[in-house]
């Protein structure tokens, strides 16, 4: 695997949104009913993604990361959930409540879960999956199938691939089924691979394996990657931009250098205090105040103002997303007088708390 | 901020041994298999020791053997081999009785903070029932059952609610007010804060480490993330396939790793620092764990190992004292200063 050292050669910090985005969602919204009032578990949500970027979305359980990812796709098929908003990929425009936006997905858009366990048939050999993966995309014989399969589990790091061809999901361990799940999902060479919680469910050391294959990944095909998840490490560990979400909204989004030394939204700063970290043994964490509000449970202004330190009067109203100080964006009418505290590399400054 | 170090020659006192709460010499458990022949050697030849008043962080990757330890401490599994001593006595060797009261002092906290509590039971009796379970509900330990709530951050209104009606951290917090009900001397807290968002879990964290204090506790922490391990632990051990490969005080094991896993651990967890603020190396392992039905021969760790030589596949490596009240278990570690890689973070062995 190609790049052993962390963090070298990739830009700092850079103004957050691209230019000309790859992507981009407009006012996703996902509502339900609930004791006849509506409900919005994700609520006017909108990010891009730029061409070959490897853009973070985090936050806490529950904020509404997968409902995301599983809207771009079209995938939110719950009774009684329903999805508005639009999607533009690569110049077209999309309804996200239509059915149109399935052409996206194994074409454009690819996706990979937590639990590769599900979304593996049992009852197919993994070759044979990755196999027709690959014909649904190009048209070619069983046996070059077959032969482009055994290629590409090669291409994301299964050792001895031949044999792994033949063998069921149950098989193989975690982060080889993984592995296997990456390569059906790049079978189609989508332009954005979707990874919602990706690494959850793996050991650190595997961890760090899988990270770097989607690292090579995008560096190698240009292919862009969303990466959600609940640790800001992971996301730290890979992406160059981070959109962080709190009971459904967007708080901010900014450049992953920016977001971690100079977060602009009091969430974001209380994650960062939040987190232990080498050097900070025998000292107070600092911990945010109550828990993530159930969906419709948020305070009517800001949603976060129930436990934001800095909250005052004015913080009663509904916020909206403003340009932050760090060439960003940020969900907070506040944040041009606070002075938030950020982290940075020294491992015996811990955030002051 | 972590304490002056000290310097690599400083004369460190000789153990304590009347100061460990808990010894643990050669343990093994093996599980016997379902299907094959072969045992699974969950923990296969452990010693450690846990000092009065400390935090002992258990740290190593899924199905390393961690809770397998916290079983046979709690001795909810009996060991193969080896022994456990609790305050100097054997508890392999105690009575019933002798154990009943035993349980008392030793307690335990899981992983799940939903599936401990009784549904049906109102959060107030959930909390007496391991009193009247051991016949002590006497009026004064049922008043300290309030005060316990109130301890883990728990308003009196939640005397009367049900599980369900709590989140995620609220019910660990009931979970650890039960297990000081009894007044233990131990706590053997075993992923207790994994399930938790990283909010929630800095204010579980805070509260074990006042709790502590406040209660006169030694704990035995288990756990898989470097950070919350080391963040809570006084010292530290690193496991692997079911044998320790590195032990001793963790800021000292987390700046100068000795073992090879130990350091590719260190590097393998993600690190929330700005991209340009960035220096370390990354040690990326190839491969998995091996099953434990079939560990490798001599080292465990030697086929994953950037730095094994032909001597780690034949012969196991000895479990060191290497000066500094640091335990190393491989071939090429011999003493704190004396090892041949001081990072580790450079290719092999010349
Ligand atoms: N089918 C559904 N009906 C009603 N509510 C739902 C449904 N699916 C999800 N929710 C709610 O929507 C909110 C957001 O859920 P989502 O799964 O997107 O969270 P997440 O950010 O991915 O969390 P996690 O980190 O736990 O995966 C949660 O409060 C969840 O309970
Ligand atoms: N009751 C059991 N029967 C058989 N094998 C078990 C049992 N409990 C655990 N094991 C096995 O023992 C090994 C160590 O498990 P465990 O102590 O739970 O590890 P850890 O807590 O470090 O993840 C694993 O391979 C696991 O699958
Ligand atoms: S708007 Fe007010 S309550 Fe919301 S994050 Fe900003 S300061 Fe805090
Ligand atoms: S004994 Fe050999 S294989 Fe084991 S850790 Fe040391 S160098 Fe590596
Ligand atoms: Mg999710
Ligand atoms: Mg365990």
């Amino acid at each position: 695997m190609s790049s052993a050292i962390d963090g070298v050669g990739r830009s700092a910090a850079s103004s957050a949104a691209p230019k000309t985005p790859l992507l981009r969602v407009e006012g996703l919204t996902v509502a339900f009913r609930k004791d006849g009032r509506e409900v919005r578990p994700v609520e006017n949500l909108s990010f891009q993604i730029g061409h070959h970027e490897r853009l973070g979305m985090v936050g806490e359980s529950g904020s509404g990361k997968s409902l995301t990812s599983l809207a771009m796709l079209g995938l939110v098929d719950a009774p009684g959930l329903h999805v508005s908003g639009a999607l533009e990929f690569d110049g077209r425009t999309y309804d996200l409540g239509s059915e149109a936006l399935r052409r996206l997905r194994g074409d454009e858009i690819s996706i990979i879960f937590q639990e590769p366990m599900t979304a593996l048939d049992p009852v197919f050999t993994v070759g044979h999956q990755l196999r027709e993966a690959i014909r649904r995309h190009r048209s070619v014989s069983r046996g070059e199938g077959k032969r482009l399969a055994i290629e590409a589990l090669a291409g994301v790091g299964i050792p001895d691939p031949g044999r792994r061809y033949a063998e069921y999901p149950h098989q193989l361990s975690g982060g080889m089924r993984q592995r296997v799940m990456i390569a059906i999902a790049i079978a189609c060479e989508p332009k954005l691979l979707l990874a919602d919680e990706p690494t959850t469910a793996l050991d650190v050391t595997t961890q760090a394996q899988i990270l770097d294959l989607l690292r090579e990944l995008n560096e190698s095909r240009g292919m862009a990657i969303m990466l959600v998840s609940h640790d800001l490490g992971v996301i730290a560990d890979l992406c160059d931009r981070v959109v962080c979400v709190y009971a459904g909204e967007v708080v901010e989004d900014a450049s992953l250098e920016m977001a971690l030394r100079a977060p602009s939204h009091p969430y974001l700063e209380g994650l960062l205090k939040a987190m232990p970290r080498v050097g900070s043994r025998g000292t107070q964490l600092y911990a945010i105040p109550g828990s993530v509000p159930a969906p419709g449970a948020a305070p009517r202004g800001c949603h976060f103002a129930s436990r934001c330190s800095y909250a005052e009067d004015v913080c009663a109203e509904p916020q909206v997303l403003l340009p932050s100080r760090t060439g960003g964006s940020v969900r907070c009418v506040r944040h041009g007088e606070l002075d938030l505290v950020g982290v940075s590399g020294d491992p015996h400054r811990s955030p002051a708390s | 901020m972590t304490e002056p170090k000290p310097s690599a020659t400083s004369v460190v006192p000789a153990v304590d041994r009347s100061g460990e709460i808990l010894a643990i010499d050669g343990l093994k458990v093996h599980y016997k298999a379902r299907q094959g022949k072969h045992p699974v050697r969950a923990v296969d030849g452990v010693s450690l020791q846990i000092r009065r008043g400390e935090t002992f962080g258990l740290i190593g990757e899924s199905g390393s053997g961690k809770s397998t330890i916290g079983r046979a401490v709690m001795r909810l599994v009996e060991p193969t081999s080896g022994r456990v001593h609790f305050d100097g006595k054997p508890i392999s060797a105690m009575s019933r009785r002798q154990l009943k009261q035993l349980r008392r002092r030793f307690q335990i906290v899981f992983q799940d903070p939903t599936s401990a509590l009784d549904p049906r039971k109102t959060i107030i009796n959930s909390l007496r029932e391991p009193l009247e379970v051991q016949g002590l509900a006497t009026p004064a330990a049922l008043d300290r059952v309030d005060l316990l709530l109130s301890r883990v951050g728990l308003n009196t209104s939640f005397r009367d609610r049900y599980p369900h009606e709590l989140s995620g951290g609220q019910k660990q917090r009931v979970n650890i007010a039960r297990a000081l009900v009894l007044d233990p001397v131990l706590l053997v807290l075993d992923e207790a804060v994994s399930a938790l968002d990283v909010s929630v879990q800095a204010e579980v964290l805070n509260m074990f480490a006042a709790l502590k204090v406040e209660f006169g506790l030694s704990v035995l922490f288990i756990g898989h993330d470097l950070a919350v391990v080391a963040h809570i632990s006084d010292r530290i051990g690193v496991m692997y396939l079911g044998k320790l490969m590195e032990l001793g005080p963790t800021d000292e094991v987390l700046d100068q790793p000795l073992h090879p896993y130990t350091a590719a651990l260190r590097s393998a967890e993600p690190e929330v620092v700005p991209p340009s603020d960035r220096v370390r190396h990354r040690i990326l392992l190839t491969g998995e764990i091996p099953s434990p039905t079939h560990p490798p021969s001599g080292c465990v760790f030697h086929p994953r190992c950037p730095y094994a030589q032909e001597v780690c596949s034949t012969t196991v490596p000895e479990w060191r004292d290497v000066g500094d009240d640091r335990w190393v278990a491989c071939h090429f570690v011999t003493s704190v200063d004396g090892h041949p890689h001081p990072t580790w973070g450079s290719p092999a062995l010349g």
